[in-house]
Order: C-alpha cells, then structure tokens, then sequence
C-alpha cells in the first residue's frame, strides 16, 4: 500500500509540473495571434499579408472544430478577408471580421473558427489574385528525405513489434536502422539492424524496394523454462517489400526479411519474418 | 418652338454623335484586337489568358497534427490486485478521422491477495511486479461535438475507439498483447486536450504455472497538447 501511495504521489507531481508547463505555455500562445502590425520588417509583412486571404463563393460555412461532424456556427461571405492561423489534418483555423477592410481586419481582435481546405477553392488572396494551394500530397512522399515508422508482424511463430528510421540520399538509395522484438511462447528475441534499401522505381504508386542488412540478433528464453542461457550473434538479412502513401504524412508498408544467424554451435540458423506497418515521412 | 424645329434639332445631333461613336468603336476594335493578338497562340489560335496566381503551401502554415500527453491511471491486473498507472502517449492525426498512437505505460507494484494474507510468501521477486507495457494503436475519432456549460460555455470534444498492439512486461517476462478502448477527448482550447480512456488488454501468460489467456482492464486520465 505504501508503494501504491508513494507512486500516487509521484504521478501527482509529475502531472502537477506537466500542468504548469501547459498554462505557462497557455499564457504565451494566448498573447498570440494577434498584431501583424507595421511594425514588422517589410519581408515578414509580406509573408503574413499571404496568408490574408479574400472570399469569393457566395458564402464558406465555418464550423466549431476541425472536422465535418462539428456544428457550423457562422459563415464568412463573399469579399470578407480571414486570416489562417494554423492547421489541423485537413482543416484550417481562421481569424475574420465580416465587412472589414484588411487594414480593420488585420488590427481587430476578430472571430475565429475552422474551414476545410478544400474551401480554398473559392477563395482568392487579399488583392483579388488567384490562388493554388500546394496540399501535402504524392509528391511529398516521392521527394522524402526522412521516415520514421512502426511495425507488427511474425517471426518463427512469434509476434514482432518493430521501429524503423530511413534517410534517402538519393532518391533510389536509403539507409535504414531497424530494432525490433519477437515474443514467441518459448523466448524473445530483440534485434538492431542497418539496411541499405534500394527503391529500383521510387515514382511509382506502390513503391518496391530491395534490402541487405547486417546487425545483431539476441536470442532469450522464457524464465518459466529451464534456464537456458541468452545468446546474441551477428546475422545478414535479405528483404523485399513495397511501400505506398496512404495519407499526407503517412505511408504503409508490407516487407519479407530473410535472416541467416550466424550463431556459435554447429548449424546457422535462417529464419523468415513478415511484417506490416506504417510511416510517417518528410 | 414649334414641333418640326425640335425635331430637326434631334435629328442633326444624333447625326453627329453616330459617326464619332462610330470612329470610337473603330479605334477601340483595333486596340482590342491587338491586344487580343497578344495573349493568342500563333500555332494554335487559342486564346491563353495571362492570369497571376500565388501559390500557398501548407509548409507556410503552422500544422498541428501531433499529439503528446501524458495520463495516470488504474489498472486491474488479472489474479493480482489493483495499481496504479502512469504513463505518456504520442499520436499523429493523420485525418480528421484517423490517428496513430504509441503509448508506455508503468504501475506500481502489485501483489496477489494469497501474498498480501500470509505474509512472508513472496511469488513475484520484488522489482518485477511492476506492470509495463508499451503500444501502438490506431484510433478513430467519432461522434465530433460540442460540451455545453450552463448555456454559456461551448468546447469542443469528441469520442475515439483504439485498438492495436504492443508489448507487456511482467514478472521478468514479455507478453505480446492486443489492445482496445474507448476515450472521450475534451478540447478545453484548441491545442489543449483531456482526455480519458478504458481499455481491455490481454495476452498470453503462464506465471501462475499453467498457460492461460490474461484480461486487462485500465482506466486511464490525462492531459495533452497538439503541436
């Protein structure tokens, strides 16, 4: 009980810090958005004056929150300027003042809410340009540099759990850091490998990809069993999967790896594991 | 005036007007059409208007699609007793419907009641009745809307259903184990969330001699941020 108490406590205290971080944080995000005043050197002004944006449909529906289920509370009609502060997903947080010149605009405290991006379809910028939004899209994800993913999959009958990191040097070419475990009935494995990947056709939709890796395998039997002692040894890995973007940020990817361990008793062992995950990419 | 002279004066003013309209619009043609010839096409003869547009990308806008929190909790672990939870979870919105998590999670130490009555038995090695676990999931956001306070306060919040996999560590060992929840997530603002969620995890283990499949059930309460 006095464990159950003494952890209790320190949760509480590490929640308590966590709190004032985010209301210390509250207090500087509150005293924005606000002023994009003159005061501004002319290249920052300009940047901000890009995000001004003018209304051109007949009216945008505005809802409460970033999403299609939320309520619709207001709409911003047509020649009303609005501001975009952020965004979420697919979804853009706005500041406007209905009538107002962009000079009115752009020192009142206006109201805010959300629209879809797909909204800025019918809208212009300030000065009455026409507008193209470049979205986060295919495009993106045949020029990442970096991705970082999660994997589940099978080993020998056992289940894995795995953490990816990739950085492309050339478009075809990436290195690769996998760690990853396997928990079967009667032991668990971990491994770390590096892996070179070749990507022979980086444009297409559903990206193949080629690997060779190296690394080390550790091999540890369940403490219900007769003990045994652990082992590691160094293995190589043939792999070959595909990958393909899914969403925005997000890819998925299906992969077979081939490992030879080359363990410290008579036969080396080959094992197969698959596995499926997904991404983040940028 | 008689009715004829004011006829006869219409009639010689418009006659005037007519022909300088007339040389107007002879002049404003050639104009038009020089300017016509411009923006045309000399192989195709298609008419491609000049027009400028700018061109905003996302990159220029501050995207908040993470997630970060931290959450304290219950969690009754089968055949043993009640502990407490802590733990920090992540997760990137991938839409406004789809969200990716990884969670780590650590209770306090918990007993069976067969240890807690006779006092001096110990099944467990002390350090190693702490649960664990990490998970990933993937969640689903449903039933978007609004919290009301007395008519006067609106928030936004939103219910989610997880589920997934991931790894518990108990007793000296590592138990694959399958995930779900529900959670309700409450928007006090728009980056900062509270959230809470039940969730079942269960995996296989033979700590107390022979196999059997283990449910978990947690409660868990917490806070976070979008950035």
């Amino acid at each position: 009980m006095r464990s159950l108490l003494a952890f209790c406590f320190c949760a509480l205290v590490r929640l308590g810090v966590l709190l004032i971080l985010c209301w210390t944080y509250s207090g500087v995000m509150a005293a924005e958005p606000v002023d994009l005043g003159s005061e501004e050197p002319l290249e920052e002004q300009a940047a901000s004056d890009a995000l001004w944006l003018k209304v051109a449909a007949p009216y945008i529906d505005v809802y409460t929150g970033p999403g299609q289920g939320y309520p619709v509370s207001q709409v911003v009609e047509k020649g009303d300027l609005f501001y975009v502060l952020r965004q979420r997903t697919d979804w853009l947080r706005i500041q406007f003042l209905r009538g107002a010149s962009l000079h009115e605009a752009k020192r009142a405290m206006a109201e805010t809410g959300w629209i879809p991006a797909t909204s800025l379809k019918h809208v212009t910028t300030a000065t009455g340009e026409a507008l193209t939004w470049s979205r986060r899209g295919a495009d993106s994800f045949y020029a990442r540099r970096w991705e970082f993913g999660l994997g589940t999959g099978s080993l020998r009958g056992g289940s894995v759990l795995s953490v990816n990191g990739a950085w492309s040097f050339t478009p075809n070419l990436s290195l690769e850091a996998d760690i990853g475990q396997s928990l079967g009935r009667y032991a668990e494995n971990d491994w770390l490998a590096w892996r070179l990947v070749h990507h022979p056709y980086p444009n297409w939709r559903y990206t193949p990809y080629l690997g060779v890796g190296w690394g080390t395998f550790h091999t540890k039997p369940k403490t219900t069993l007769a003990t045994t002692e652990d082992r590691t040894d160094d293995f190589w890995q043939v792999a070959v999967g595909v990958k393909s973007h899914l969403w925005r940020g997000v890819l998925v990817r299906v992969d077979y790896q081939h490992n030879a361990i080359f363990t410290s008793r008579k036969n080396n062992e080959f094992v197969g594991m698959w596995r499926v995950g997904f991404g983040y990419f940028f | 005036m008689s009715r004829s002279g004011c006829l006869k004066r219409f009639e010689i003013w418009p006659h005037g007007l007519r022909c300088f309209g007339i040389t107007c619009c002879a002049l404003l043609s050639l104009w038009v059409g020089s300017a016509w010839a411009d923006d045309t096409d000399t192989e195709t003869g298609f008419y491609t208007p000049t027009v400028a547009t700018q061109d905003i990308r996302e990159a220029a806008i501050d995207t908040e699609d993470f997630e970060l929190g931290s959450f304290l909790g219950l969690i009754s672990v089968e055949d043993f007793e009640l502990g407490a939870l802590g733990g920090v979870r992540v997760a990137y919105h991938a839409n406004e419907i789809v969200f990716l998590e990884a969670s780590a999670a650590r209770s306090s130490a918990v007993d069976t009641a067969f240890e807690r009555l006779s006092g001096s038995v110990q099944l467990i090695p002390e350090g190693e009745n702490h649960i664990g676990y990490y998970q990933l999931s993937v969640g689903v956001n449903a039933l978007p809307g609004e919290f009301f306070w007395r008519g006067r306060r609106a928030w936004n919040m939103a219910c989610y259903a997880l589920g997934g996999v991931g790894v518990t560590t108990f007793a000296g060992d590592n138990y694959f184990t399958v995930h779900g929840g529900l959670g309700w997530r409450w928007l006090l603002n728009d980056w900062f969330a509270v959230n809470t969620t039940v969730q079942v995890q269960t995996y296989e283990t033979d700590i107390l001699g022979e196999a059997n499949t283990t449910v978990n059930l947690s409660w868990l309460g917490g806070v976070s941020f979008f950035f």
